[in-house]
């Protein structure tokens, strides 16, 4: 295998990993557009949701249909949990009136989900084999491997996100979401019942990144601590594209995820963490309404 | 069509309405003018349900009271609210605004139903109808004050409550916007118009109420207050 | 009071500190006890952050790691004598606290908490990666034996050498929180606009929470390789970042008692109940939620709900009684800087010259020359988004001109609030930015913040200059309070004032920083109207004591009683100027006003309501 062919292939995993992370991010986004808050547990969720997948499908290679069955039971699954985090962390943390407090309360509801995953299915890295099989695809005869897995990744959370997007420009409920996220007040003067919209909201985002767990736990093994990173670095892919901005998540999570591909692979796999975080805290520090976000003119 | 009794208002600690009724009978342009601050928006939002009021009673026809209603029960039952400063949707269509405006009864009517109100949404602000698939945001301030009003009548109200439409608004602009809710008030819409623009508003109204410190100081009819000194004086203090 | 509060706190300390003397298990002496010891530490440093300065830190497992490791490299490698490492760690410590507080400059909430989070892993990953430093994922064990004067403070003594450092870290903590800098700390939490406006730099204050903070924790990591004599990556992970909130919260924040009762619980907690272990995680994030939810101020908050029930409430503060001593001060209490007086009354102290903004394609302010004269009433008046408050942000440093200038006496100013504010132009706000939380007279210290210039040290060893500093600017802060007429409610919290007082409060506190100009924003708005004739009084009374002002209003009659000149603006442009009967007679402002174009309507005299019921309240 030659330079370029590895480079091909070294970006193509880069891209897969950024899609993952894109797609946390832009649940994200959706709750931060319409209540100004967001579940810092989200990596939890995902987790939960790869557990899901997991009691489903068991190790063997699944059928399609068995594969399509655990997505959506995690997408419920999700839901489910997004109804607990509104009623045990958001709500009565909004009441204090302080952003410290819904901060915390989520970050906690995450430890908890975390431990309780542990004694439940213990500490081991379980692996899961994703519906294509484990052998990698060989194109140009032979010339380029691609991991199935990855193209799946790709796949899924792309369709994932243009499907809401279509919802949320073609469907009514879609566009109450974009009105909630633009105005509250102008958007229960169109009588749109905004609490019941934001809980939508909440459904949706967390349903997402359940239904991530289930694309990516082919790649990563299936953990109690699976989520943790991988839900902080989709906050840094949110706030890199701009948490006000649709789409600019797959920007961001593309420089991510190649970022950390290209270090991993010429630096040292150890520091592959490292470099979002750093451009984390240079744009939060230049630009932080993100790359693609809009700045806000404050009113005082 | 809508009376409101002796309502009072405090936001935090401010008492913003002090005791305020008034009437709008059916098919009637009734509007309250009074300066800055003087409690004319209270008096909107706490009729639509966005604030609480302390006591009192809105009644929407014989008996539908409304005060304890949640803001989206309240368009539903028939007020439709045009907000001060507009707050049209900004990233959204003309068109889609307009859709938003008949959430309430989108299921009921049926798309075909409501694409008809649109295009008479469009008849009566032809202007929006060049822009529709445009993005609300993209609109000039008059555009947006159409649009504003054109979205609240979507829901086939029973009252439309009107929070200061010349807001922000060069004159020229707020002749249009005028000419036009007089045209709504000759199709027989009922109207509560809350004006800083006294005389711009009385011109339109059949019916004036001057509000002063959270409290109705005089009313009466139009033709009655432009020529009522005290109305001015309302405005820039007695001297 | 204060006198017995001191004894008993110091019976306390003296008394913990004889525990090792006669209590000998060694896991619960030495492991437990230190390790509180310097978590107390953490937790108090934190506490300047999360509680004093309202924001999240979810990465101070890193400047702890920060701290460790410093001293334990120092030690092992260098072989420095401890107290070095001490000094290099807390030094390390307030250098990366910069680097996390530079982004609360700019940042806050959800996205300060993820860039704090960021620092705690990179943190985290050159522990592991950078071997030849930290020897990675197998920790340091080479911490050498602490022996001083032929005893070994390896066991349970250990404790005597950190516990006198944790009393010291929090008795610094106390003097921090008691002085200027926790109340600007405070103030830039409750109104950054309001705090920066009476002259708290935020760049400075912020920062300084932090580093503060930091440095604190990187102290207290100093101390940690002691414990164990090992440390290791895993222990600084983003759980024990987690853990101090959880410690900070469940105790209460802005209380040394909470800080230390948290920690102690926390830590004793798995101890307590063998099963918690395995749930220990799940229980903490629990505890945190139940707080959150029950106790939203802790157990202090808790302690102090049910001490006010049995225990009589002290005399609000012997500063109420020291007020009735001095408080023949009354209107000297407004005292104007020396440069004010040089301009002769009359003369032109505010001057804008095409003063201009645009948002966007929108021009708030449009060209707008104005003069303010040296002594007098000056009213800004116009319809709704005329650009008045617009015109006021411009002038205090808020908003950046587009183009055009603004002169003090003829100099030009430009420079965020703070500077301006030192300059001698105060204000007040549309919507009241008082700092809730705080009492009155301390809101009013908020506003005397340019005098206080004794430096960190100063406040830390509470020196006399501070100490002096503080008693002045309480005496003086109670005088203004008077001035403006509560001074019964000194001591209640600013939130728990009528509307109306709130007000007055906001008039008092701009009048701390000697202005020479007084910007007032709708002094009226929302006020009844008995208040608006209190309002009056003290506008003029501010006048009379040499302040000149200038303000926006709606209330026509009270602007129209009041003014000396006024001015019309209308879309950002100045359509009028003159005294209140000019205004009240022009055309222009009657149209922009009422609406009427001029031409179609009979424009009413006003003086022909004579008879007619009085339409104003």
């Amino acid at each position: 295998m030659n330079f370029s062919a590895e480079l091909v292939q070294l970006l193509f995993s880069g891209v897969a990993l950024g899609m993952v992370y894109a797609l946390i991010a832009f649940g994200y986004n959706i709750t931060f557009s319409t209540s100004r808050t967001l579940n810092f547990s989200q990596g939890d969720f995902l987790m939960l949701g790869a557990f899901v997948s997991l009691s489903i499908l068991g190790r063997k290679m699944p059928a399609w249909h068995w594969w399509v069955l655990a997505v959506l039971a995690a997408a419920v699954v999700g839901a489910f949990l997004a109804v607990i985090l509104q009623y045990v962390a958001i709500k009565p943390a909004l009441r204090t009136g302080s952003d410290v407090s819904w901060i915390l309360a989520t970050i906690s509801l995450g430890i908890v989900a975390r431990n309780v995953a542990e004694r439940v299915w213990g500490t081991d890295d379980y692996p899961i084999t994703s519906p294509f099989g484990r052998d990698p695809w060989e194109l140009f005869g032979g010339k380029l491997n691609i991991n199935p897995p990855e193209v799946m990744i790709i796949v899924a959370a792309a369709l994932v996100m243009v499907a809401f997007e279509l919802f949320r420009r073609k469907s009514l409920l879609g566009k109450a979401v974009t009105a909630v996220a633009a105005d509250k007040d102008a958007a229960s003067l169109m009588g749109i019942n905004v609490p019941v919209v934001i809980a939508f909201s909440f459904m949706v985002s967390c349903s997402i990144a359940a239904m991530g767990g289930v694309f990516v736990a082919p790649l990563t093994f299936v953990s109690s601590t699976m989520g943790a990173l991988l839900g902080v670095k989709a906050y840094a892919v949110s706030v890199i594209g701009g948490l006000n901005s649709g789409l600019g998540v797959i920007a961001g999570g593309l420089i991510l995820g190649l970022s950390e591909q290209l270090t991993a692979r010429y630096l040292s796999t150890g520091y592959k963490d490292t470099p979002g975080f750093v451009l984390l805290i240079v744009i939060l520090l230049v630009k932080p309404d993100g790359l693609f976000g809009k700045a806000a003119i404050k009113k005082v | 069509m809508l009376k409101v009794k002796d309502l009072h208002v405090s936001y935090g600690l401010v008492r913003a309405l002090q005791g305020v009724s008034l009437h709008v009978p059916d098919g009637k342009l009734v509007c309250v003018i009074g300066s800055n601050g003087a409690g004319k928006t209270t008096l909107l939002r706490t009729i639509s349900g966005l604030l609480k009021a302390q006591s009192g009673s809105v009644i929407l026809g014989d008996k539908n009271e409304l005060i304890g209603q949640k803001p989206h029960k309240i368009t539903r039952v028939g007020v439709a609210h045009c907000p001060e400063g507009r707050r049209v949707f900004p990233d959204q269509s003309v068109t889609d605004n307009l859709i938003l405006g008949a959430y309430t009864r989108l299921k009921e009517l049926g798309q075909a139903e409501v694409r008809r109100d649109i295009d008479k949404i469009f008849e009566i602000f032809p202007r929006l109808n060049e822009r529709r698939e445009q993005l609300a945001g993209t609109l000039s301030g008059g555009e947006q004050q159409m649009l504003a009003i054109g979205r609240a009548l979507m829901s086939r109200p029973q009252v439309l409550l009107l929070d200061e439409p010349s807001m922000g608004l060069a004159p020229i602009i707020i002749d249009e916007v005028f000419k036009r809710l007089s045209e709504l008030r000759a199709r027989g819409i009922t109207m509560l118009l809350v004006e800083q623009l006294a005389f711009r508003a009385l011109e339109v109204a059949d019916y004036g109420y001057v509000i002063e410190n959270g409290k109705i100081e005089i009313e009466g009819t139009a033709e009655s207050l432009k020529v009522d000194p005290r109305v001015k004086e309302a405005y820039l203090g007695g001297g | 009071m204060d006198f017995f509060r001191r004894f008993g706190v110091t019976l306390l300390v003296l008394g913990l500190a004889c525990i090792p003397l006669f209590y000998h298990n060694e896991y619960i002496v030495h492991s437990v006890l230190g390790k509180v010891c310097i978590y107390v530490i953490i937790v108090a440093g934190l506490d300047l952050v999360v509680g004093y300065s309202g924001d999240v830190s979810a990465g101070h497992a890193g400047l702890f790691a920060v701290g460790a490791y410093a001293s334990a490299i120092m030690m092992w490698k260098l072989h420095a004598p401890f107290p070095v490492c001490v000094i290099v760690a807390t030094i390390l410590g307030a250098l990366f606290g910069v680097i996390l507080g530079v982004p609360a400059l700019r940042l806050k909430g959800p996205y300060l908490a993820v860039s704090t989070i960021a620092f705690g892993i990179i943190i985290q990953t050159f522990m592991n990666e950078t071997v030849w430093l930290t020897k990675g994922s197998s920790g340091i064990r080479e911490i050498p034996r602490l022996n001083y004067f032929g005893i070994s403070f390896d066991g349970n003594y250990f404790l005597y050498i950190i516990f006198p450092f944790t009393v010291l870290a929090l008795l610094m903590k106390h003097g921090i929180v008691t002085s200027y800098w926790g109340r600007s700390f405070e103030a830039l939490k409750e109104s950054p606009i309001a705090a920066a406006c009476s002259g708290v730099s935020r760049f400075r204050f912020k920062l300084s929470a932090f580093v503060t903070s930091a440095a604190l924790t990187g102290f207290a990591g100093a101390f940690f390789p002691h414990v164990d004599k090992y440390i290791g990556p895993p222990t600084f992970s983003f759980e024990l970042s987690v853990s101090f909130l959880i410690m900070l919260i469940f105790g209460g924040t802005r209380s040394i008692l909470g800080n230390v009762l948290g920690t102690l619980f926390i830590i004793i907690l798995p101890d307590l109940f063998n099963f918690i272990n395995d749930w220990r995680l799940a229980i903490y994030g629990g505890l945190l939620l139940f707080t959150l939810y029950f106790l939203p101020r802790g157990v202090v908050g808790l302690l102090h709900t049910i001490g006010d029930r049995f225990i009589p409430k002290p005399l609000p503060g012997s500063a109420a009684i020291l007020a009735a001593e001095n408080l023949k001060a009354g209107i000297e209490a407004v005292k104007l800087r020396p440069e004010a007086l040089q301009t002769p009354i009359g003369d032109s102290l505010l001057e804008l010259k095409e003063l201009t903004i645009k948002f966007g394609g929108l021009t708030a302010v449009n060209k707008l020359d104005m003069v303010v004269k040296r002594g007098q009433i000056h009213a800004l008046i116009g319809p709704n988004g005329s650009g008045k408050s617009t015109t006021v942000n411009l002038i205090t440093g808020i908003y950046v001109p587009t183009s055009g200038e603004v002169l003090l006496r003829g100099n030009r100013i430009t420079g965020a609030p703070d500077r301006i504010s030192g300059l001698g132009i105060a204000r007040t706000f549309q919507n009241v930015a008082l700092f809730g939380d705080m009492t009155v007279v301390d809101n009013v210290m908020v506003g005397l913040h340019h005098s206080f210039k004794g430096g960190f040290l100063d406040i830390v060893l509470r020196t006399k200059r501070a100490k002096r500093e503080e008693s002045d600017a309480r005496v003086r802060a109670l005088a203004l309070v008077d001035f403006v007429g509560i001074g019964h409610l000194a001591e209640e919290r600013a939130k728990n004032l009528p509307y109306g007082k709130q007000r007055l409060l906001e008039i008092a506190r701009a009048l701390g920083s000697d202005p020479s100009l007084l910007l007032l924003d709708e002094p009226a708005a929302g006020l009844t109207s008995g208040e608006i004739g209190e309002m009056e009084a003290i506008i003029r009374k501010v006048r009379d004591a040499g302040v000149t002002v200038f303000l926006i209003e709606h209330h026509m009659d009270l602007v129209m009683a009041i003014s000396d000149e006024i001015t019309v603006l209308d879309f950002g442009q100045k359509i009028a100027q003159g005294t209140p009967a000019q205004i009240q007679a022009d055309d222009r402002v009657i149209n922009a006003y009422l609406g009427t174009s001029g031409t179609g309507h009979h424009i009413p005299a006003h003086d022909a309501a004579a008879g007619s019921p009085e339409p104003k309240p």
